[in-house]
């Protein structure tokens, strides 16, 4: 039978539906120093005689042209391209945060956003028993124990192979299995190269900046002798308010993403607390016009 | 879809405490963008995005061969893929699982009395009716993709137009004739109807939610989708997901559902009646 | 069944007396072109919607990234694949996906990303004729926003004789008329072609050259306009970045 739904059966069962609106694109001026340093790929690059060739260029018939959409680099001789978008290329002591896609002998290969999968030896580990303890039998058949497929885990590059190979280490108190928290992923070449990947926020709510983009929130702290971490350990739940802080994080992390700004403490914080002066909700923060509005007060602020 | 047991289990403790990684609580939606008339060269055509989801929909008018058991009826089938450019490996969009889930939801919704007036598809009775061909294209995935397609089907149904048909009755002895009238100025819409739109809702741990992300669907143990139409009537359920369910509560959760189903309707409907600027992927 | 029409009746008509096309353009002009290179919330590498007059695709890139072992060809380098979609003509797919992975292995620096592998897709939002040669542009504002290194970025447009003239950038109604079609592909800075595909048979080589030329010119044009917008996403990035002193 035909049945008359009463809409106002509950407060928060509610949903805005409208239609599609234009997006603001910034004017650009192509004449500025900055417009004039700006490449396009196949763009050739004005050079004096002597010149070296850097990263994101090629020289063709004694010409250098740009590989990639960047900036142009010139220190003394040299001349290179620094990308702006790109894949996270990793360097030897980032921090990063994977995703185990495979879990073989003695070995776990990471998915790391990379242009390759990152591979954690179980000789890189830290293991109960401190670091010197030799790897046994047992351990190679319990590697499933302590990490499996699709679990989190941060690490730390240490080598890079020839072949573009990414070789990790968690060869520390911090590094290990992440539980208990929220992952919010972003584009890598936002993420500023700083010395403290690890920091607790204003809010108390700590977070690891992985190098490649990927950024782990939690209201404890990511620091677990390995033993700790055993599956069957109670990890403490987060609060409610502490999700509430986490997920204001993540949804200022998001819009900093989607309008192409630098992550870091600074910048997060200037979304963060913009959005509670405002008296925003945290979802309401995502809406494309909320979001806008946003960025231009932190703008105003004088930050960027 | 990757996620780990650790991510899913502080999901499922979000949806107990009503508060969803995005700050949402566990009935509201995610913002519905809707446009119509995108694609000029189709008969209907309607996207609809939810958060990071985004469907497109085609619709081709055609007239075929009167169907049903008296040939009283016109047809409406629906075929579905993921776009390649939704990023997602070819394994996993092509698989049966997604496309099957989204075509055989819709067919099956669709070939309800309630749901489709076919009847009124048909011009002249057991020779010529209306085929309607309804192809849907998922260019992003990020959770909720039927629903998400139901919206943008019923924009594209209730937004087809079809050249003016005229039914010319014939003399003694001779069969009735229809005539098309190819010229575009006399197009006009096709479908009064009320077609009704999938809601579905997710169990996560004890809780049920409608409008799952991606993590939250994977993360989930049992996926109802209702057909509601505009009176808020329930057209039918479809359901996914590998766990059972418990009877308690259900009732209120399918009529949580529905009562969605009812806002959102209204609401596509106010847009559609807006007649806003076609903007297209300059959004 | 009738039909009543307002058919163009006897002879179509491409070009008028006023040597203007039917949508009012003259032969060598190519049809309006806007772009959006990295559409909002998107979580692949590259992506840019591109229209070419009614022709609209979207192209997205995804890599480099790992190859699985399972997928491993005798290849170094990048393993690159292209997966084209129109649901208006699914056959179109055979044929363009191979032509436009070979154009862009030509131009992608392969051999810098060795065991890595590049998937690019084309979904056809709305197909006014010309459909490979716009892929083949969003295509190449998409490898740039995916940062994939290039030697260059190519453009690409369709020339066809008709009544004996070179007419650039065909739409859906010109596709179908007679006499030959010219699918060319330039590299944008040292005009090398790329793409050289040819419908049917032509009259004369000088025919072809005829129109190689006139076709070359239409890229050229398109590249302005692309190079334009893809210039102005590399500024607003570098902007928003704060890169100056950076």
């Amino acid at each position: 039978m035909n049945e008359m739904v009463d809409v106002e059966v509950d407060d928060h069962c509610t949903v805005v539906v409208r239609a599609a609106t234009r997006s603001r694109t910034e004017d650009v001026d192509r004449s500025s120093e900055l417009g004039q340093m700006c490449v396009v790929a196949g763009d050739q690059i004005h050079v004096e005689p002597g010149f070296v060739r850097g990263r994101g260029t090629l020289t063709e018939s004694g010409l250098l042209i740009a590989t990639v959409g960047g900036v142009v680099d010139r220190v003394n001789k040299l001349v290179s391209v620094r990308p702006l978008v790109s894949r996270y290329t990793p360097e030897i002591g980032d921090v990063v945060i994977g995703r185990v896609v495979e879990v073989s002998q003695n070995r776990w290969k990471l998915d790391v956003d990379a242009r390759q999968e990152a591979v954690l030896m179980l000789s890189a580990m830290n293991l109960p028993g401190g670091a010197q303890r030799r790897r046994t039998y047992e351990d190679e058949l319990n590697m499933r124990s302590l990490i499996k497929e699709e679990d989190l885990i941060s690490a730390e590059v240490q080598e890079l192979k020839q072949d573009g190979g990414i070789a990790l280490h968690t060869r520390s108190m911090k590094y290990g299995r992440l539980s208990e928290g929220q992952l919010v992923r972003v584009k890598s070449a936002l993420i500023k190269r700083q010395k403290k990947r690890f920091q607790m926020l204003p809010c108390e709510i700590h977070a690891i900046f992985g190098n490649n983009g990927y950024i782990w929130l939690s209201e404890e702290e990511p620091r677990k002798e390995l033993e700790e971490q055993g599956r069957n350990t109670e990890t403490p739940k987060t609060s409610l308010d502490g999700r509430r802080r986490i997920s204001r994080l993540r949804n200022s992390i998001l819009i900093l993403n989607e309008m192409s700004m630098t992550i870091h403490a600074q910048t997060i914080m200037d979304v963060y607390i913009t959005s509670e002066q405002a008296g925003l909700r945290e979802f309401e923060m995502l809406r494309q016009n909320v979001r806008e509005q946003l960025i231009e007060r932190v703008r105003n602020r004088g930050n960027f | 879809m990757h996620i780990s047991s650790t991510e899913v289990d502080y999901i499922a403790l979000g949806a107990s405490s009503d508060f969803r990684a995005d700050g949402r609580h566990a009935f509201e939606f995610r913002d519905v963008i809707v446009e119509s008339h995108l694609v000029p060269s189709v008969s209907g055509s309607s996207r609809a995005q939810v958060g990071g989801t985004d469907v497109l929909v085609y619709v081709k008018a055609e007239l075929g061969p009167a169907q049903g058991k008296n040939g009283t009826e016109g047809v409406i089938t629906f075929t579905a893929h993921y776009s390649s450019v939704t990023g997602l490996d070819n394994e996993v969009r092509t698989s049966n699982m997604l496309n099957a889930e989204l075509e055989e939801s819709l067919n099956r919704l669709f070939s309800e009395k309630q749901a489709a007036n076919l009847e009124r598809l048909c011009l002249l009775e057991g020779r010529v009716a209306w085929t309607l061909l309804v192809d849907v294209t998922v260019l992003k995935a990020d959770g909720n993709v039927l629903d998400v397609a139901s919206f943008a089907v019923r924009n594209a149904l209730l937004s087809t137009l079809v050249p003016h048909v005229e039914v010319i009755r014939g003399e003694e002895g001779e069969a009735d004739e229809i005539e098309v009238d190819d010229e575009p100025a006399s197009r006009r819409l096709l479908l009064e109807g009320d077609p009704p739109v999938f809601i579905s809702v997710c169990l996560l741990g004890s809780k049920w939610m409608l409008d799952a992300s991606q993590d939250e669907e994977a993360s989930m143990t049992s996926k109802l989708s209702v057909g509601v139409n505009s009176s808020g009537k329930v057209c039918g359920i479809v359901k996914a997901g590998e766990g059972a369910l418990e009877w308690d509560g259900l009732g209120d959760t399918l009529k949580t559902a529905a009562n969605m189903g009812v806002k959102i309707i209204e609401g596509l409907r106010k847009v559609q009646a807006s007649r806003a600027e076609t903007v297209g992927f300059f959004a | 069944m009738k039909r009543k029409g307002y058919g163009r009746g006897g002879r179509n008509e491409y070009i008028s007396l006023d040597g203007l096309r039917v949508d009012g353009r003259r032969p060598e002009e190519v049809r309006h072109i806007a772009c959006r290179i990295g559409t909002p919330g998107n979580s692949v590498d590259g992506n840019a919607y591109f229209e070419q007059g009614n022709t609209r695709v979207l192209a997205t890139v995804v890599g480099p990234r790992d190859r699985k072992s399972s997928t491993h060809r005798n290849e170094e380098g990048m393993d690159l694949k292209c997966n084209y979609s129109n649901r208006q003509d699914r056959r179109s797919a055979r044929e363009f996906e191979p032509l436009l992975e070979n154009m862009f292995r030509s131009v992608i620096l392969v051999d810098q990303y060795p065991k890595s592998r590049l998937d690019i897709s084309v979904e056809v939002i709305q197909a006014d004729g010309s459909l490979l040669c716009a892929a083949v542009n969003a295509i190449s504002l998409a490898l740039l926003h995916a940062g994939v290194p290039m030697k260059d970025m190519i453009c690409a447009a369709t020339v066809g004789m008709i009544d004996g003239m070179c007419v650039i950038d065909l739409n859906g109604y010109e596709s179908s008329a007679d006499g030959p079609v010219l699918q060319i592909g330039v590299l944008a800075q040292t005009g090398s072609i790329s793409l050289l595909d040819i419908s049917t048979r032509l009259s004369s080589t000088s025919q072809l050259q005829e129109m190689v030329s006139a076709g070359t010119e239409g890229c050229k044009g398109i590249y302005a306009v692309v190079r334009s917008e893809a210039h102005d996403l590399i500024i607003r990035l570098a902007s928003s970045r704060g890169v100056l002193g950076a």
